[in-house]
C-alpha cells in the first residue's frame, strides 16, 4: 500500500503528513460494540478528528497536521483509512476535491465518475479502455481543472501505475439504466449531487472550503447524469457527447 | 425574536441557490432565492428586520415577507439548523 501511495504525484513544497503507529491501547470503552464489517466512523471536535473502528482508533490533529492510529492487529488497513481522512481533510485547504468516484482517462481527458455504491464505479473501471487514476477515491483540483489520482483504491485491482494528472473533462453522476442516456445538470442540481460524494470528514471549517470549491467545479466543468448498462460498452456515444461543443 | 445558525452546519451559494449541510446529521438541504436572503441576514438581523429587508428586495408587501419569513424560520428551527439566540 505505502508503495503504491509513494508512486502518487504531489506538488512540491507541501508540508507533510505525520503518522504515528501504535500497536496499544487505548481503546475505546465501547469498541466491541462496532460490527466487524461497519466502516470507520469519523467524527471532529475542535480541529481534531477521530476515526473509529472494531480494529483501531486514529485521532488526526488539523493544526499540527499529525495524527496518531492505535491498532488491535498490525495490519495495513488502519494505516490506509486514516491516511484518507488525512488526504480527505488536507485537500480542501489545498485546493483540492477529495471525491468518491472512479477517476478514468479518455483520449487524454479525465472524468470522475461518481454515484451510490452499485451505480458502477468498479464495474465502469473495469471496462475502462485507457488508464483508470481509482476506481473510488479521486481529487479535482481547478485551477486549471484537474483530476488527480490519491493513491487509494476500492474493490478493483490496480491495472498499472495511472498517471498521476490529467486535464478535467467531465464530473458524470452515474445510475444504471437500461440504455445509455447522458444529460447535462443545472449547476445547482450538480452541486447537490456532488455533495453526496464529497470525501470531507464532519468539519464546519473543512466542509465550507470544499463546498466552494464544489461550487466553483458545478459552474467550470460540465456535469452529466450518465444511466447506462454492463450490457452496451458506453464509450463511444461518451466520447461523442463530451466532443460536442458546449453551449 | 433574533435567531443564530445551529453549529456543525456548512453552506454555499451558487447562482439563485443556497445549499445547507448539517454534518451531524448528514443531511442537506436547498433554499431558494428568498430563503438564501434570510439564511444570510440570520444571526445580524432580528426576525422583523429580515422581513423588511426581504420586502424591500423582493417588492412585496411587509406583512407577507413577515409571514413567510416566520414559516421559514420555523421549518429552520424545526430541522435543527437555527436556535433562539
Amino acid at each position: 500500500m505505502l508503495s503504491r501511495l509513494a508512486r502518487t504525484s504531489s506538488p512540491g513544497g507541501i508540508t507533510p503528513f505525520r503518522l504515528e503507529i501504535l500497536d496499544a491501547p487505548p481503546w475505546p470503552a465501547d469498541l466491541d460494540t462496532f460490527p466487524d464489517a461497519a466502516p470507520a466512523d469519523v467524527s471532529a471536535a475542535g480541529e481534531r478528528l477521530r476515526v473509529t473502528h472494531r480494529r483501531f482508533v486514529a485521532e488526526i490533529d488539523l493544526r499540527s497536521l499529525s495524527g496518531r492510529v492505535f491498532r488491535r492487529e498490525a495490519d495495513g488497513a488502519s494505516v490506509e483509512i486514516a491516511l484518507r481522512v488525512a488526504l480527505a481533510a488536507r485537500l480542501p485547504s489545498l485546493g483540492g476535491l477529495p471525491l468518491h468516484a472512479a477517476g478514468l482517462v479518455l483520449d487524454g481527458g479525465g472524468a470522475a465518475f461518481f454515484g451510490p455504491s452499485g451505480a458502477g464505479k468498479s464495474t465502469l473501471s473495469a471496462l475502462a479502455p485507457g488508464p483508470v487514476l481509482s476506481d473510488e477515491f479521486v481529487a479535482v483540483s481547478l485551477h486549471p481543472p484537474s483530476l488527480r489520482s490519491t493513491g487509494f483504491w476500492g474493490e478493483a485491482d490496480e491495472p498499472a501505475p495511472p498517471p498521476g494528472e490529467v486535464p478535467l473533462v467531465a464530473l458524470v453522476e452515474l445510475a444504471k439504466g437500461p440504455v445509455f442516456h447522458l444529460e447535462r445538470l443545472a449547476p445547482g442540481l450538480a452541486l447537490r449531487r456532488l455533495l453526496g460524494v464529497l470525501l470531507v470528514p464532519p468539519h464546519p471549517g473543512l466542509w465550507s472550503r470544499a463546498m466552494a470549491l464544489a461550487a466553483e467545479a458545478a459552474s467550470v466543468v460540465p456535469v452529466y447524469l450518465m444511466e447506462w448498462t454492463p450490457d452496451e460498452a458506453p464509450w463511444e456515444r461518451l466520447r461523442a457527447a463530451l466532443a460536442r461543443p458546449r453551449g | 425574536m433574533r435567531y443564530r445558525r445551529a453549529p456543525n452546519l456548512a453552506w454555499q451559494a451558487l447562482g439563485a441557490e443556497t445549499v445547507l449541510v448539517d454534518l451531524g446529521r448528514g443531511r442537506s438541504l436547498g433554499l431558494n432565492a428568498t430563503g438564501g436572503l434570510v439564511w444570510g441576514l440570520l444571526g445580524e438581523h432580528d426576525e422583523r428586520e429580515i422581513a423588511a429587508e426581504v420586502a424591500r428586495r423582493f417588492g412585496i408587501d411587509e406583512d407577507e415577507a413577515r409571514a413567510g419569513v416566520g414559516r421559514l424560520i420555523a421549518s429552520l428551527l424545526d430541522r435543527g439548523l437555527v436556535e433562539e439566540a
